[in-house]
């Protein structure tokens, strides 16, 4: 029971302190799971990423989702997402309660100019943090950062990507075991 | 009553097809918020994802949990009935991923032995990292690039993440301060 809680309160702090939408909630979600709680291993955090960009939803919340089910099953799901999505809710009310226009704060204006940059160096220090997970393989490395390249000149919806490197996958994967089925009959 | 299902129906729709996440389900949302339904004008719905952007959280939640609270509010003056309408749109839209994505979980964690399985998801490893690459490529435009010093606190934010290892959060807030005092 005490995991549950302790999913809610992560999920809630991470929700509460990320600014940049889900993406950005990807370094901080690996830092606390990964690094700090060893809840995941970090290729078992390559394996989860594979999966929330499957599923429709936003990704931090399909992150929440995968972390919490590991952790705790249906309770560790809700707790997580009620803690990833609650911080939102909470705090674009009170925005569209008491602030019309946000937007006009000149103090947060300035704050978010260096703030905005900032995140993007965060995001690809988090994949970067990721190539450890590829064996030290040049190649995959630069595949792995070229892909990144072509997907941000091409606008490419990801879950095809997605689905089309798992059919060519499972394809090689089948024509290799063929191959070596092959090679012991003769 | 017409209305609740209407928002209702429309962002469980939004959940539904909304692959790849945050920016990726923006059009999604003005197709159906704008020029579906017709709830709110292009310059509100821009100035929803303006603030949706520099508030913490998931955008497209953010998004779904301003135009719900937005469209009762406007039907009724009332706002607990805005938060309500807030409330529903936001669960609209999680609900279909919740229950996809925990059953694909479900099915990854029963699996994660079979050997196929395993061999898949780790070839396309580099594909899924560079996914994450290209969200940050992605970011490189003129609204987040506005001078010089963006390109060095890019460089400063890599390098306090990846050798330093500081707290994203503590990065930002960093950051939050230098933008206060320098800009």
């Amino acid at each position: 029971m005490k995991i549950v809680f302790q999913l809610f309160i992560l999920f809630f702090k991470i929700g509460f302190l990320t600014i940049g939408g889900g993406y950005a909630m990807i370094p901080v979600i690996q830092v606390e799971v990964v690094d700090k709680r060893k809840w995941i291993d970090s290729a078992d955090f390559i394996d989860m990423l594979s999966i929330a960009q499957s599923s429709p939803g936003p990704i931090a919340v399909n992150t929440a989702i995968f972390v919490g089910y590991t952790k705790a099953r249906f309770l560790g799901v809700i707790s997580s997402v009620l803690g990833t999505i609650l911080p939102s809710i909470i705090i674009i009310l009170t925005i569209a309660i008491f602030f019309n226009t946000a937007l006009e704060n000149e103090i947060i204006l300035k704050a978010f100019k260096a703030v905005r940059p900032a995140t993007i160096g965060i995001i690809i220090g988090s994949a970067f943090k990721m190539l450890n997970t590829l064996d030290k393989s040049i190649s995959k490395i630069l595949l792995s950062i070229s892909i990144g390249v072509i997907l941000t000149l091409f606008n490419i919806q990801p879950i095809l990507i997605i689905v089309l490197s798992m059919l060519i996958s499972i394809i090689i994967i089948k024509l290799k075991n063929r191959g070596q089925q092959n090679g012991e009959q003769t | 009553m017409n209305i609740l299902l209407t928002i209702f129906l429309a962002f469980l729709k939004i959940g539904t097809f909304s692959f790849g996440g945050g920016y990726a389900i923006l059009p999604q949302i003005q197709y159906e918020v704008v020029d579906v339904h017709f709830w709110i004008t292009l310059s509100k719905f821009t100035d929803i994802i303006a603030i949706s952007q520099i508030t913490p959280g998931p955008i497209s939640l953010n998004a779904a949990t301003y135009i719900g609270f937005d469209l009762i509010f406007n039907t009724t003056s009332s706002i607990y009935f805005g938060i309500f309408g807030a409330l529903l749109a936001t669960f609209s839209v999680v609900i279909f991923p919740l229950v996809f994505m925990t059953n694909l979980t479900r099915l990854y964690s029963k699996n994660k032995d079979n050997e196929l399985l395993r061999k898949v998801l780790k070839n396309i490893r580099p594909v899924i990292i560079g996914l994450v690459f290209a969200a940050g490529f992605g970011l490189f435009n003129d609204k987040n690039i506005i001078d010089i010093y963006s390109i060095f606190i890019v460089i400063i934010s890599f390098i306090l993440f990846t050798k330093y290892k500081l707290n994203p959060i503590v990065i930002s807030f960093i950051f939050a301060i230098i933008g206060i005092l320098v800009y």
